[in-house]
């Protein structure tokens, strides 16, 4: 059977579960944001949760079932109140308030005399059940037994073992329960102290220094989570020997903390929470400082020369790939170089599988080039263009190659007359382009003799910009009928071949 | 067809149709509690006890590492006994469960029942809350609403402290319907006669 209090508390849980708790009723919307940072800035930060549940943590209603934390209604006090006695204990594993140790959580049971009642917990957003839940753990004050056990008035909270905390009262049989592992109240302890020195950067990480202590646990170390940006990067141990703030606070232990985050280049804050390892409204925000991470260096681009090869009469083609980490995925460019002197710059672009691959990037860094060239032999220098980090463009490779000048020309008109074809037309090699040359006359497939040039062409002097007597009228003395001829011109420079400047049918008449 | 057994940690449990289980032990933490491994040290030099500070690691830029290395009493301290668990139910039991039974309480529905039964250390023997007799018979009337580890609008519970066989244990007993009492408690009793305590 209910009491009348206890069914009032029950309806006004149930009253409140539905309505929900004004988040203004204890602290206003800043300060609210203010204290969550400062008791739980993982939970705050990380985690979708309102200010006010990282604050008092999970389930602080009333209506959610759960028995008040002793601090709350007991004047501030991490101890059972007055009338009421140890009853049990049992832990939440991996707790943020412990540093990642097992949190304690300690009953304070009532006496069965009456001298409390259930009622909601008020003044602070703790506002959990006092003295309602009639229930024990069982670990501890063992020589009182369940006849005279009353409700749950509260619970204290320890990141110290009950059975050493409370040694001969409570015993180390343990119970489980991590679903209240992140439940807490606002006046649980003292906050850590802590000071952050210092934020200094070396190339692209930032080293954090200061120190760290829980009063709580002044001998023992804490911890301290690193946040840049306001993203947690981790929580790391302090350690290091701080002589200074053991003789300022009359402490032992080492409190220091030295360690190094990494950072991108950019402007960046970085943030300093001392971890709460004991009692405490929770984590403590040492503070805040902005850095500048310089970029990096930068590196230069690479690249090839796979071939550098000569085009008749044409130019030089240059093939080879290039491109620039700092910019993996884009097409830079590559400047060209003949004997020295600049041709030009010229993009990427062509797709090289192979390059990805080798490199594990992305993009087209193929170049296929042809710069003109005259004949004769040639140096080829190809330089990378720099797109990002870094200075210069270095040199990717060099290669030479001969421009073969072979001769040309052209069979202009082929005549017949009696018993004889005449074959008019001019040829020229450039490799000396003010000499007469030969040419090679076939008649129907068989030769028939080679033939110099050395007639006066000045419409083709004039648009070669050349001198010399290229013409050539060769008399064929032919049997009367069709006939074809095909004319060669001979090559006079390096190797190369006789090509064909033309064909013509003739008809010889008898 | 005979019904499925359990046995563990000198506890045997005969399920009654419709009924889960489980017996459990959870594993005794090895790490020794001293001021040297309250921080978030390595578990290699926590298990050893006090020894010289470990110097802060420089992380990754995720900071990975760091922040998912398990503290070393992340599951508590050297010297804590766990006690065999029984826990029975008449409906699906979570996976993950506080030893009374919490995660589990939530998801029952009016008409089921669940039962935690806690061994404890033999330090509690012959004391005055372990000594006042045998397993219960469990009466309608024992069960309360506030008589609930977590008051859950609707329920009711009922805790119990006794020895037998020279073990000490407690037991805990949750209805999904206080208002089922009666018809509830007949169950629980199934529940609570599925299990047999062998000496040790």
């Amino acid at each position: 059977m209910q009491s009348i209090s206890e069914r009032l508390v029950n309806g006004l849980s149930r009253k409140a579960k539905h309505a929900g708790t004004d988040r203004r009723s204890f602290l206003g919307g800043a300060a609210v944001v203010g204290a969550a940072l400062a008791v739980n800035p993982w939970g705050f930060l990380v985690r979708p949760a309102s200010a006010y549940s990282a604050v008092c943590g999970t389930a602080p209603n009333c209506a959610d079932g759960y028995s008040v934390f002793c601090c709350s209604i007991n004047g501030g006090n991490n101890s059972c109140p007055p009338d009421s006695f140890i009853g049990g204990w049992w832990k939440a594993d991996s707790s943020s308030f412990c540093g990642g140790s097992a949190r304690y959580y300690i009953d304070c049971n009532a006496f069965r005399d009456g001298h409390w009642t259930c009622h909601c917990g008020q003044g602070s957003c703790d506002q959990r059940r006092v003295a309602c839940n009639q229930f024990r753990y069982g670990q501890c004050s063992l020589h009182i037994p369940y006849s005279q056990t009353g409700p749950v008035v509260c619970r204290i909270v320890s990141c110290t073992p009950p059975w050493q905390q409370y040694a001969g009262l409570c015993t180390s049989s343990s119970a489980t329960d991590n679903s209240t592992g992140t439940q807490t109240a606002p006046c649980v302890g003292q906050p850590p102290k802590g000071s952050f020195d210092g934020a200094v950067v070396s190339g692209s990480s930032v080293r954090v220094t200061g120190w760290a202590y829980d009063p709580d646990r002044p001998t023992s170390a804490t911890a301290v989570a690193v946040a840049v940006d306001g993203v947690g990067v981790g929580n790391f141990p302090t350690g290091r020997p701080r002589a200074d703030v053991n003789r300022a606070f009359g402490i032992d232990g080492d409190h220091g903390f030295d360690v190094t985050v990494a950072a991108r280049p950019g402007v960046h804050t970085v943030a300093v929470t001392a971890l709460n390892v004991a009692g405490g409204p929770g984590n403590s925000l040492l503070g805040s400082r902005h850095v500048t991470v310089a970029p990096p260096p930068g590196r230069l681009p690479i690249g090839r020369v796979d071939s550098v090869t000569g085009s008749p009469n044409t130019g030089m083609r240059v093939r080879g790939w290039a491109f620039d980490a700092d910019v993996p995925g884009s097409a830079i460019k590559v400047a060209v170089y003949r004997d020295g002197v600049g041709v030009a710059w010229f993009p990427t672009g062509r797709p090289r599988p192979d390059v990805n691959s080798a490199y594990r990037i992305a993009g087209a860094h193929g170049f296929d080039i042809t710069i003109p060239a005259a004949t004769g032999r040639h140096t080829v220098q190809v330089y990378a263009i720099n797109a990002g980090g870094g200075r210069g463009n270095p040199l990717i490779g060099t290669g030479s190659a001969a421009v073969l000048g072979l001769p040309f020309g052209h069979l202009d008109i082929g005549v017949g007359h009696s018993g004889t074809a005449v074959l008019r037309g001019w040829a020229i090699d450039p490799d000396n382009s003010a000499a007469p040359i030969a040419v090679e006359v076939y008649r129907d497939g068989l030769g028939v003799g080679r033939f110099p040039t050395g007639g006066l062409r000045p419409d083709v002097n004039l648009a070669y910009g050349i001198r010399g007597a290229h013409g050539f009228e060769i008399p064929i003395r032919s049997a009367p009928g069709r006939h074809t001829f095909a004319v060669h011109a001979i090559n006079i420079g390096p190797a190369g071949s006789n090509p064909l400047i033309g064909t013509r049918t003739v008809v010889v008449p008898a | 067809m005979n019904a499925p057994e359990l046995t563990a940690h000198g506890i045997a449990v005969r399920l009654p149709a419709g009924c889960e289980g489980r017996i459990y032990r959870r594993p005794e933490p090895l790490a020794a509690f001293t001021p040297a491994n309250r921080g978030a040290r390595s578990p290699a030099t926590a298990a050893t006890g006090p020894t010289a500070p470990t110097a802060p690691t420089a992380p990754t830029a995720s900071g990975g590492a760091t922040v998912g290395r398990t503290h070393p009493g992340a599951a508590g301290w050297l010297g804590e006994r766990p006690g065999a668990v029984v826990h029975l139910a008449t409906f699906a039991l979570p996976v993950v469960r506080g030893d009374y039974g919490s995660g589990a309480v939530e998801s029952m529905t009016a008409r089921d029942v669940f039962l935690a039964m806690l061994e404890f250390g033999p330090e509690c023997l012959g004391t005055a809350l372990y000594r006042t007799g045998s397993r219960p018979r469990l009466r309608p009337e024992h069960f309360d609403p506030n008589g609930l580890q977590r008051r859950i609008a609707g329920q009711s519970g009922a805790q119990f402290f006794f020895t037998e066989r020279n073990r000490p244990f407690c037991l805990y007993v949750v209805l999904g319907s206080h208002r089922r009492a009666e018809e509830a408690t007949e169950q629980a009793n199934v529940l609570l006669n599925a299990i047999s305590v062998q000496a040790l």
